[in-house]
Order: C-alpha cells, then structure tokens, then sequence
C-alpha cells in the first residue's frame, strides 16, 4: 500500500485517544477497509494516484474519521471497568436482600429454585447488559457472576451474611 | 454511552476535559452526565455499606451517599464561586460547578472500583469498628484523588483569568479544607451510613458528638483502649 495511504492512517490515528487494544482494534479494521477501497480501485483500473484520491474521496478526511470513530468507540473502556466493579456487587446485593432468606441463611438448592424472584434476577443479570451495551460478553459476564456469586453463597456457609 | 464517555475523558484526557469547561463547552451536557454517573456510582457504594445492617439501612445508605456529596456541594460553591470572582475569575458559578462536580464524579468512580473489596470484607469480618474505619480510609483516598482533579482542573480554568490566578490557587486550596469539614458535618448529620448491629434502624440519629470524635473512639476501640457503646 502506498506511503500515502499510511499517512491517511497516521491521521486518523492522531485523532484517537483510547485504550491501547481497543485502538489497534479499530486501526486495524479501518485499515482493512482502506486496503480493500484501493484495490477494488485499482482492478477498475485506476493508477495509484487515483485510486488514492478515490479512496480519500469515500472515506473523508483523515481528521474528521479519526474523530468519528474515537466518538464512536468512547467510553467503552470505562464500561468494562464500572461493569467489573459494579456488576458483581449488585449482583451480590440482590442475591442478599431478593432471594436469600431474611436473616442471611441460605436456603437449599430446591427452595432457591423454585423462587420465582431468583429466575427473574437471573433473568435481568442476562438481559440487561445485553440490551443496554448490546455485547454479547458483558452478558455472559453478568451471567456468569450470577451463577458463582449464587454457588459461592450457597456453598460457603462460613461467609457471614 | 454518553456518561461513560464523559468519565473515560475526565480520566483518560482531563486536560481537554478542563480546557472544556473553561470555554464553556456543552457545559449542560457535561453536568448532566457527571450528575448521573456520580448519584448511580455512590447509591451503588452506600447499598453496600449499609448491607451490614438490614435491607432498610442498605436502601437509605443508597438514597443518603449522593445526597450527601451534591448537598455539601450546593453548601459549599457559593464561596469558591464569590472568591474566586474577588480574585479575578472571569469563571461562572455553572462553571465552577462542573469543576467541583468532576472531583465529585472520580471520587466516585474510585469508590466504585472500592465496593467489590468492601464487599469482601463485609462477607469474610464482622468487626464494625473495623469496617467502619476502612470505610472512612477509603472515602479519605477517594476523595484526596478528587481534590487532586479539582486543583488541576482549577489550575487550567484559572490561567484564562485576567489576574491572580495564584491567589485564586490558595483560595481552591483553603476552600478545599472547608469543603472537608463541611462534608464531615454533613455526614455526621445524614448518620447512618452502615448501622451499628446493636441498634434498631434509624434513618436518621439525634445529632449530638462529631464526626472526629467519633472516629477518634472507633480507632480506641479497634486497638483495646476502650469500648464505645
């Protein structure tokens, strides 16, 4: 690929400013798509003159892409981190005051089971994550938290609670 | 997404961030956002901190953490706001505002980050003196790392000012102690936070004693001095 089209990348990275593998994700997708746009404009038989200045017509200047997407991919980061603090402490909490019984004490398997406000819990910590974030691994990652939080408590008599 | 990203920028790009508020820039926008996430952040933190006690005290935490930090912060920027304007900030009070209100969002964020180790001790201690103290430990880094946003945020804000951007420093600084002491009294007054086991909850206790003292008796106790009933 040609020295400029390089410089189309170093652009639009100048312009982000987030987590170290996040960036190098979306450099590397955006790349993809700059090499594809230049072939595809080079086997309709354009030199390499044009089909630079095709690719730069499509995809805009570099400024303004690399801003985009750092607007695009913000945040992101900090939802990782606010979900790993926040989700297994609410998880915990809500397992404590919804579903165990009121003195602290576990209940057995069966009991747990057949509360309908356990299935809906465990239902919420699936869906909600999904739903708000639209990823696919923050809600295995609540369901996940569920599932051990829910194993530890019962298992582990000796936590005081 | 939009409040997250506001946060990632405070942590990750303060100095834009800073630079923002002193031209004024979606400064609604800004308010809104740190607004939610800190009120969202320290519910979360106070239903943990009251969880050693009952459901009603883990509830009334929740309701009582942000109210405590927006009610000492509606206290307390009338005077940064005044003083700093006497030492020639052309800043105004929405924009002293949100500079205040950005310590207040990474102070709350890092409680956050603190509440799955209070969530572990709180399962694995049972000692109230203790869990008591390490809360106040943690709420005291929590809020220095705050402080430290505020006075860079307020040294970046105060270089556009005409004169006095030093004296309007000190002044941060010594507002910086009243806001402590204001934020301890307030506390002290929004007591319960996490419920001594032998008491019935209460929503609020008769005033009387102070925040210092009290700390003070906690750490005699911890270390068998004496016993505070």
């Amino acid at each position: 690929m040609s020295a400029q089209l390089e410089e189309l990348l170093s652009q639009i990275r100048a312009e982000m400013d987030l987590e170290s593998d996040a960036e190098y994700e979306v450099m590397s997708e955006i790349r993809a798509h700059l090499e594809e746009a230049w072939a595809e404009a080079r086997a309709g038989g354009l030199s390499e003159r044009e089909a630079l200045a095709e690719v730069r017509q499509r995809f805009g200047p570099g400024r303004e892409v690399g801003a985009s997407l750092h607007q695009a991919h913000l945040g992101w980061g900090t939802a990782d981190g606010v979900l790993s603090a926040g989700l297994p402490v609410l998880c915990a909490l809500v397992l404590r005051w919804l579903v165990f019984a009121p003195d602290g004490t576990a209940l057995g398997w069966p009991e747990l089971l057949n509360r309908p406000s356990f299935w809906v819990v465990a239902l919420v910590m699936l869906l909600v994550p999904l739903l708000k974030f639209g990823r696919w691994r923050y809600a295995m990652a609540g369901w996940l938290v569920f599932w051990a939080l829910t194993v530890i408590f019962m298992n582990w008599p000796a936590l005081r609670w | 997404m939009n409040d997250l990203a506001v946060i990632e920028t405070i942590l990750r790009n303060r100095f834009h961030f800073f630079i923002d508020i002193r031209d004024g820039v979606q400064l609604q926008a800004k308010i809104k956002a740190m607004l939610f996430s800190s009120i969202v952040f320290l519910a979360l933190f106070g239903a943990v901190m009251g969880s050693t006690h009952s459901l009603w005290q883990a509830l009334s935490s929740a309701a009582k953490l942000p109210i405590l930090f927006l009610a000492t912060l509606i206290v307390s920027s009338p005077t940064l706001y005044f003083f700093n304007v006497l030492f020639g900030s052309n800043q105004s009070l929405t924009q002293n505002v949100a500079l205040i209100l950005t310590a207040i969002t990474v102070t709350s964020v890092l409680l956050l980050s603190f509440a799955p180790i209070v969530l572990f001790f709180l399962l694995t201690t049972s000692g109230y003196q203790f869990f008591k103290l390490l809360n106040v430990g943690i709420f005291a880094v929590c809020a220095s790392m705050g402080v430290l946003f505020l006075s860079q945020g307020m040294a970046i804000v105060s270089a556009s000012g005409k004169e006095g951007s030093t004296a309007r420093l000190v002044v941060m600084w010594l507002w910086v102690l009243v806001y402590a002491f204001v934020g301890s009294q307030m506390a002290w007054t929004l007591r319960p936070f996490i419920g001594a086991p032998s008491m019935k909850f209460e929503l609020f206790r008769q005033l009387g004693g102070n925040f210092y003292s009290n700390i003070f008796a906690s750490i005699g106790e911890l270390l068998g001095f004496f016993v505070v009933r």
